[in-house]
């Protein structure tokens, strides 16, 4: 078990190490790399459970080092941990993280808990994407299979476990509505439709919000921050 | 540094700024290459432009007018002069003797009943008596028109020998001279020749050369024709005075040309004298000669003189070519008389503009002043030409006032003001020129410079300021937990979290990072994912899948990075587009970018062509040396809209 820590900023690496040491200190040990050459080179020798990278580092970036790590140790969980909030780089990593990998990217100005959670999620094979990053980028993955910003919402709403009829109340929608919205969310999701598999084993819902944190689309940071919303607004309408 | 080195190839910053800075000697800013080009350039034009003026002003009759009026004016400064130097010099051999109202006779008046004018009878009795005293030889300046005194007639037969007449009219013309026996007797004598015009007498003593052995009909229009400017016919209309009178002078007084000298005489160096009052003459009164008045007359005060009688006129005061008479007014008409011989008699031939080797003379320093007018720079330019001219004029005012060598100036003066006219015009427009390109270049360097900074600012603010903040935001994190009944901690975190969010904005502005970390293609496709993700247009990315790109410096993949991105917020913003295409691909040497949309098309009417956002593209393409262009789309993909085409040469190997 070992984690590989990549930053040239020595203040971020020392700030990363020593989060990781009081928390995760089961996952050790630690090593630090200062630039994406050097990470791979590591990545190579050490073959890392994780390994935290930072996106702009002389000699090779952190986005080209993780390509470049993930063709060879595929089963390597990468985190990027950057100060770019450029959806261009999650996508990137869609597309370099195998299908079943796990990738985490975190911004740098993420508190200890959003780290700490995105490397457990990494680690038992979640995807983990910063909440304001992670918003952006339903809408401009692959078109088809992207949520809108309504289905997006729907999937929020389940998520925190609200019925239809509070969902409707909460969006100012009919149920009816809300129940279409869900419908369309599933078939992205590709979770079967009660009508179309009479031996449908799971509850849709359930199914979707299980989904949609393995990929990433939703986080526990994420939820709160929407909980603390939507509990907001509703203790105002009430 | 790539970016460096292939900016400083073309631009070279440092040396560019310093010489506009110092806003010096625009040829020497931009590399010997381009100054040699220039100063070639200078050469040339000013060459021509001094030769072709100089050959246009050398076939105009302007410059004849030119250099009569110059030549006036320097007599006129020259006899003032050198009166005041030399003081005015005291005739020897001409004495005059005038007439005017103090006198008895009124000669003014109407000649009474059609009989001869009164002048007539005053001749009649003056002639003898100035004969007794034994002249060389009288010149008689006199209005004979009218009625001939039978008695002055006799007169004039009787001394016919020593008589000269000036006469205001020609003789052979009955028109002038109606009366018969005046004109037989006054063709015996020889003759002077007046002309009346409107606005004054003026008077001429035709001397021109006239081949004596080949008179012939032919001679007559090639030779000066004084005739033609006065009288209308070709027929030869009086007899020129050169045969009769300078010879009748030359032998009598030795006042005028000889005969020998007068084949100097030609057309084209027609010579002209000028009277400015230079000389004092003895004069006496016709009154004081009549009543042999002794006081006023001593004897033997026309022993071997020319005596000039003649009566007092106004003279005209405008000036007219060829025949300069006194400005002032009151002169006697006896005067210029005595004041033509005596100028004859110094022989000098004033020669105007020849058009021989003179001509080829202008011509060639019309050249090189033009040239030199174009090289100078501004200021000394006007100090050389003035000065140059200013010496020409007082080095020939001072051979002519003193050593009386008539060098022609008038043409170079012309010339020299040409030369400068059109030379300074020639310096301007590739000074403009020239200026222009610096300008340019200062302009690229700038927006280089711009660049740099903008970039360094950007990385400071993410490698500085975004670690302080997230360090601050966890800070608050800490608080948080500390003080988990306090709201404020939180809220202090999400206006930290707010203001990274606007911070990351604004780094992303100052400088695109992604095409540092990901590279030249998929920061172009990011840039179609942000425009889809924030318009309802669906983008496509066309790659041709080389790299091409590799070849370009980092500036030139930014400045690429910035078209593209203003194209497609254009697209984005004004296109009305539905769907809109990014094309990358190499095309023999250059690297093509379009940008293709299916909108409403640009109108070329509504969007002015140097509206801010085109002008943005068309300014960094020409920074980078890129092509941009807008045309239709092809109808193969869009049926309307815009494309946006760049073109970028690429230096392989």
């Amino acid at each position: 078990m070992t984690v590989l820590l990549v930053d040239d900023e020595q203040r971020d690496r020392k700030w990363l190490k020593d989060l990781l040491c009081d928390e995760l200190s089961a996952h050790g040990p630690f090593h630090e790399g200062t630039n994406g050459q050097e990470a791979v080179e590591l990545a190579s020798k050490l073959r890392p459970q994780l390994v935290f990278l930072d996106i702009k580092m002389p000699i090779l970036s952190g986005i080209k080092a993780a390509e470049q790590i993930l063709k060879e140790h595929p089963e390597i969980g990468v985190i990027i941990l950057s100060n770019f909030s450029d959806e261009v780089y999650v996508r990137q990593l869609w597309k370099i993280v195998p299908a079943d990998g796990a990738f985490g990217y975190v911004l740098k100005n993420a508190s200890n808990e959003q780290v700490l959670e995105a490397a457990r999620a990494v680690l038992s094979g979640d995807c983990w994407i910063h909440p304001g990053i992670a918003r952006v980028i339903q809408r401009t993955q692959n078109r088809a299979q992207s949520l809108t910003a309504a289905e997006y919402e729907a999937l929020i709403c389940i998520a925190l476990g609200m019925t239809d009829s509070a969902i409707a109340r909460q969006l100012y929608l009919t149920e009816k509505a809300v129940q279409s919205r869900l419908k369309s969310l599933y078939s992205k999701l590709s979770i079967p439709g009660r009508s179309e598999s009479k031996e449908a084993e799971f509850n849709q819902r359930c199914r979707a919000v299980y989904l949609s944190l393995q990929r990433g689309l939703i986080n526990q940071s994420e939820l709160e921050e929407w909980e603390s919303k939507l509990m907001g607004s509703q203790a105002k309408v009430n | 540094m790539g970016i460096l080195r292939s900016v400083s190839a073309w631009v070279r910053p440092s040396s560019i700024l310093a010489k506009s800075g110092s806003g010096q000697s625009p040829g020497t800013g931009s590399g010997p290459g381009q100054m040699e080009g220039i100063l070639f350039q200078r050469l040339f034009w000013g060459t021509m432009a001094g030769c072709l003026s100089t050959l246009l002003l050398a076939e105009s009759p302007v410059l004849d007018t030119i250099e009569h009026s110059l030549l006036e004016w320097r007599y006129k400064v020259a006899y003032t002069i050198n009166a005041r130097i030399f003081g005015r010099p005291k005739s020897q051999d001409i004495v005059l003797v005038s007439y005017d109202d103090d006198d008895q006779f009124d000669l003014e008046q109407e000649s009474s009943e059609g009989g001869p004018s009164p002048i007539q009878e005053v001749l009649t009795r003056l002639i003898p008596v100035i004969e007794q005293s034994d002249p060389l030889l009288i010149v008689v300046d006199l209005d004979l028109a009218g009625k001939a005194d039978p008695r002055l007639v006799k007169v004039f037969r009787q001394y016919r020998s020593n008589i000269v007449l000036a006469l205001l009219g020609n003789l052979e013309d009955p028109s002038d001279f109606p009366s018969m026996d005046l004109r037989q007797a006054s063709s015996a004598c020889a003759y002077d020749f007046l002309v009346q015009e409107t606005n004054g007498l003026v008077c001429q003593l035709p001397i021109y050369n006239q081949d004596t052995d080949a008179v012939s009909e032919l001679d007559k229009t090639s030779s000066f024709d004084f005739k033609s400017l006065e009288y209308e016919n070709d027929v030869a209309l009086y007899e020129p005075l050169p045969k009769v009178v300078a010879g009748l002078l030359t032998s009598k007084a030795g006042v005028g040309p000889t005969l020998g000298q007068i084949p100097k005489y030609k057309a084209d160096n027609l010579p002209v004298y000028i009277n400015f009052r230079g000389t004092k003459y003895d004069t006496y009164q016709t009154r004081d000669i009549l009543n042999n008045n002794s006081k006023a007359v001593p004897t033997g005060a026309f022993q071997d003189k020319v005596v000039i009688i003649g009566t007092k006129y106004t003279q005209k005061q405008d000036n007219t070519p060829k025949v300069r008479t006194p400005l002032a007014r009151n002169v006697m008409h006896a005067q210029i008389q005595a004041d033509a011989i005596n100028t004859i008699h110094k022989n000098q031939i004033i020669y105007s503009f020849s058009k021989n080797w003179y001509h080829h003379l202008l011509v060639f320093m019309g050249g090189l002043l033009g040239a030199l007018a174009a090289v100078l720079p501004l200021g000394k330019r006007s100090y050389a030409f003035l000065a140059i001219g200013a010496s020409a004029l007082i080095f020939s005012q001072v051979l002519f006032q003193l050593l009386q060598i008539n060098f022609v100036v008038t043409p170079i003066l012309a010339v020299l003001s040409f030369a400068y006219v059109f030379g300074t015009v020639i310096f301007l427009d590739t000074d403009l020129r020239v200026r222009n390109r610096e300008l340019a270049q200062a302009r690229e360097t700038m927006q280089f410079r711009a660049e740099q900074e903008r970039r360094r600012i950007a990385n400071d603010l993410h490698d500085e300021t975004l670690p302080a903040l997230s360090s601050a935001a966890r800070i608050a994190d800490d608080l948080s937990k500390q003080m988990p009944d306090n709201n404020l901690p939180i809220e202090l975190r999400s206006k930290l979290d707010n203001t990274l969010v606007e911070m990351r904005r604004v780094i992303n502005d100052l400088h695109p990072s992604v095409l540092e970390t990901m590279g030249f293609r998929p920061a172009l496709e990011n840039l179609l994912h942000v425009l889809e993700r924030d318009t309802n247009i669906s983008a496509n990315f066309v790659d041709a899948g080389d790299n091409s790109e590799n070849e370009l410096s980092e500036n030139t993949k930014l400045q690429l990075y910035r078209i593209v991105q203003e194209g497609l917020n254009n697209v984005g913003k004004h296109s009305r587009a539905s769907q809109v295409e990014v094309e990358i691909k190499p095309e023999d040497d250059y690297l093509v970018i379009k940008v293709v949309d299916n909108g409403i098309g640009m109108d070329k009417k509504r969007v002015s062509a140097d509206s801010h956002g085109l002008l943005n593209i068309r300014q960094r393409a020409e920074f980078i040396g890129a092509e941009v262009d807008w045309s239709e789309p092809n109808p193969n993909k869009f049926e309307q809209g815009t494309q946006l085409t760049l073109r970028i040469p690429i230096l392989k190997g």
